[in-house]
């Protein structure tokens, strides 16, 4: 009777954390949608996402992942999202161990975490939820009474700087491997070093303690990808958050990878080789979803949802379906030129248009590859007009590599362009323009992996600089990342092994949740880098052909000469067009079929 | 029109109004309702509310009213207890031919309040003979009607509307007169009265509506 007793009591404490904290329902699951857990004796496995239940419950992997693990006969899967400072700092205080919302077991106590890194600045996170769960940091330090730890998602694209905190690392898809990963640690349950062993003979599975070789130029592991998605699992009743959440609809996946060769853009690569559902296939899962979880939007997912072949007859379907269901649709990232104008006027009603030329001349999208010319953003913005639009975001990049004050002041041109385009159509001057500039990342898995990115100052005189020129113009809103993220990110997105032990440091100067532009310390992270005798400044520079890059040892699918060649074309100016007409042969498709050769 | 009254607590009791609100309308069209729409320029559904009670409070005697297209009140209560999520669940249900106003007639809220315990010993036992005699600040007490219900519990119905007592402040008070450690988890709704020609509780007066149309 005792630990019952223990039990109520741990209970009533989290009760009572639970009144102090802003938004409660993020800690207690609950939710419509979850499994029933009656499994018999069970593996138990979280997921762990490193930042808020509202952030988390957008991402379709975790959903995709959840769905994967609980449909295995022996296996369960709970959530866990990182709290908010103000859960966290009462948990410390009441000495509660971080716990999962399905059954409130405390992190320590499952079999295996798999952690899902979405983006770089998430990294000190990782060691947040590991101290609130009072787990060691390093796997060396940690022993058999310890969950495996797995870490997976877009940022194993590069997985050197955060490798010492996990044993596991999955890259690329997850959704075979993690369920190849379950399988092994049912067979080899308690024994954790055997199940690493086995686990470095999966597919797509890197183990930081056995490849060991892996600054020797070789390719060691294979990124593995779901050949065929028509068939591959999809959360069809995904769980229903209890409260608002940022993306709070279900999410059709209309195909992966990208039919564009933007250079600076991770995930297109990252991706590969371009896989299509068929028209088929996403009608059925929109009915299913729609009726599934009862919610009152739905939106369609993909890198670039204008490009999926059947777009056209799909939609008009899919409309059908929508207004029988009194559902509104969400299609993002669309190209106006791509649709006809009647297909456009069913989605929903946003009160603003979106669009991304990402830099302000000719030239320089010729450099990064981004074949936009002046004449679409001007028919775009046209057919806008016309549906009555009076807001237009746009999106620029600034800091790409050749940029100059010349580019940077095409953007000043577009926004007049797109300024007098609308006063010529509607004879009115009451046009909202947002322009919204981020900073230049060079990504590994790009052409412009190699490319330096620009002094943090110089990020600074040239935001002041566009901010100079746009500030006369009427009815423009312009922001600008903030330089320190933007390093940051440069900073753990090309890193090595040795930046571990600076985000050990930094976490404890101090830092967590990076990516929240209000809780960025950094202070701390100088500090950090400082008390480790390391440099940033030399992760951000150009890199030469001839050094090795950490995740070299990672065979992504795209060549590494594709990526060179694609370089060079761009110092050069000269254009790749995009896949959707002619394969350009990046290699991908060895890893499986790609849908571009079908066409 | 159909009026289902529910609960709210275990997990659920965390969950907001306007959340609520969403949540009740997905798992009414997971069930396969399909809800009237308002008119107008953007239709939505025709959905009502028993007024909100404070995050984190408990409660056995939540209402919603929907306009649905289903003639049987039960047999849709019933469906519809299969699509929510955990600690709502629909304990009655009514039809009635108009949109009760339960928010409008509304006039007090019963709560249960459990787990006493003072270190000041005897306290708890005089309180509960005879709260009146203690001065809670904001007349919070002598507002409100306070009966005990066992040694180390109360039944009390707080009043609603112009001279609102929230059941987390009345809590506060308490704990300030008598050295208890009672946090909202204490508290739960257990039932809510309409101020209807007389004082009434809530099922009653839907009864009513639905049975003679009494209140139409």
């Amino acid at each position: 009777m005792k630990i019952l007793e223990n039990k109520e009591v741990y209970d009533d404490t989290i009760k009572h954390i639970l009144e102090h904290v802003e938004k409660p329902a993020r800690y207690v699951g609950g939710e419509f949608g979850i499994p029933k857990f009656d499994k018999k004796n069970p593996l138990k496995t979280c997921l762990v996402f490193p930042d808020i239940y509202e952030i988390g419950m957008s991402n379709l992997g975790i959903k995709i992942l959840y769905e994967v693990l609980n449909n295995k006969d022996d296996v369960i899967c709970e959530r866990c999202f990182a709290p908010w400072l103000d859960m966290g700092a009462e948990l410390k205080k009441h000495s509660i161990e971080l716990f999962s919302l399905e059954t409130k077991t405390p992190l320590k106590e499952f079999d295996f975490l798999g952690f899902s890194l979405q983006y770089e600045l998430i990294y000190t996170n990782i060691l947040y939820m590991l101290e609130l769960s009072k787990i060691p940091f390093l796997a060396t330090e940690r022993g058999d009474e310890y969950p495996v730890l797995i870490a997976g998602g877009p940022c194993s694209v590069n997985p050197e700087p955060y490798a010492d905190f996990f044993d596991i690392i999955s890259l690329g898809e997850g959704e075979d491997t993690i369920s190849q990963i379950a399988d092994v640690c049912i067979v080899n349950r308690g024994n954790k070093k055997a199940i690493i062993e086995e686990c470095s003979k999966i597919p797509g599975v890197y183990v930081p303690s056995i490849h060991l070789e892996r600054m020797k130029g070789k390719k060691l592991v294979v990124k593995p990808v779901v050949k065929d998605l028509d068939i591959a699992p999809y959360p069809l009743s995904p769980i229903v958050p209890n409260l608002s959440v940022i993306h709070d609809r279900p999410v059709l996946e209309l195909y992966r990878g990208c039919f564009s060769n933007c250079r600076f853009c991770q995930a297109s690569f990252f991706y590969r080789p371009v896989r299509i559902k068929k028209p088929e296939t996403l009608l059925k899962q929109a009915e299913a979803l729609i009726k599934n979880t009862g919610c009152e939007e739905l939106s369609l997912s993909s890198l670039s949802t204008g490009d999926y072949p059947f777009l056209e007859p799909f939609l008009k379907e899919l409309i059908v379906l929508a207004e029988n269901n009194k559902i509104q649709l969400q299609v993002p990232s669309l190209r106006l030129d791509s649709l006809s104008q009647e297909l456009i006027s069913h989605t929903r009603k946003t009160s603003s248009l979106t669009f991304a030329p990402e830099a302000g001349t000719q030239r320089l999208r010729n450099v990064i590859n981004k074949n936009i010319t002046d004449e679409d953003i001007e028919n775009t913005m046209k057919i806008a007009f016309n549906m009555g639009y009076r807001s237009v975001k746009l999106y620029f990049m600034i800091g790409l590599p050749t940029e100059t004050d010349e580019d940077l002041l095409g953007i000043v041109e577009i926004i007049k362009r797109v300024k007098n385009l609308y006063f010529e159509f509607t004879k009115r001057r009451d046009i909202n323009i947002h322009v919204s500039t981020a900073v230049f990342v060079p990504k590994p898995l790009t052409p412009f992996q190699w490319a330096g990115q620009i002094s943090m100052r110089e990020m600074k005189r040239r935001g002041q600089f566009l901010r100079e020129e746009i500030k006369n113009i009427k009815g423009v809103k312009f922001n600008w990342s903030d330089e320190r993220s933007s390093f940051l990110e440069a900073v753990f997105a090309r890193g090595d092994k040795n930046l571990s032990k600076v985000i050990i440091k930094a976490y404890e100067n101090g830092a967590k949740f990076d990516s929240w532009t209000d809780q960025m310390n950094f202070e701390a992270w100088e500090k950090s880098f400082k008390q480790c005798d390391i440099n940033p400044m030399n992760y951000t520079k150009e890199i030469g052909y001839q050094e090795l890059l950490p995740w070299e040892f990672i065979d992504f699918g795209v060549s590494d000469n594709y990526l060179k060649s694609e370089y060079e074309k761009s110092k050069l100016g000269i254009t790749t067009e995009g896949c959707k007409r002619k394969c350009s042969g990046c290699g991908a498709n060895k890893l499986a079929k790609c849908s571009v050769e079908n066409n | 029109m159909i009026t289902i009254k529910h609960t709210k607590d275990s997990t659920a009791k965390y969950v907001s109004h306007l959340d609520m609100q969403r949540l009740l309308m997905r798992a009414i069209k997971r069930a396969g309702f399909i809800p009237k729409y308002s008119m107008g320029h953007n239709p939505h559904p025709i959905l009502k509310m028993s007024p909100p009670i404070p995050l984190g409070v408990a409660s056995e005697a939540e209402y919603f009213s929907v306009a649905i297209e289903h003639e049987n009140a039960a047999g849709f209560m019933d469906s519809l207890n299969l699509f929510l999520p955990t600690g709502v669940q629909c304990i009655n249900s009514w039809k009635t031919e108009r949109m009760p106003r339960i928010t409008r007639y509304a006039t007090a809220t019963t709560y249960v309040v459990e787990s006493i315990y003072s270190s000041d010993g005897d306290i708890i036992a005089e309180f509960l003979q005879e709260p009146r005699k203690y001065s809670f600040k904001d007349n919070i007490v002598n507002n409100s009607f306070i009966r005990e219900l066992g040694k180390s519990s109360l039944i009390c119905t707080l009043p609603t509307g112009h001279q609102n007592v929230r059941i987390d402040k009345f809590i506060e008070s308490m704990n300030a007169i008598l050295n208890t450690k009672l946090s909202i988890s204490n508290a739960k709704k257990l039932s809510l009265l309409l101020s209807v020609e007389k004082i009434i509780d809530t099922d009653v007066y839907l009864s009513e509506m639905q049975n003679g149309d009494r209140y139409n």
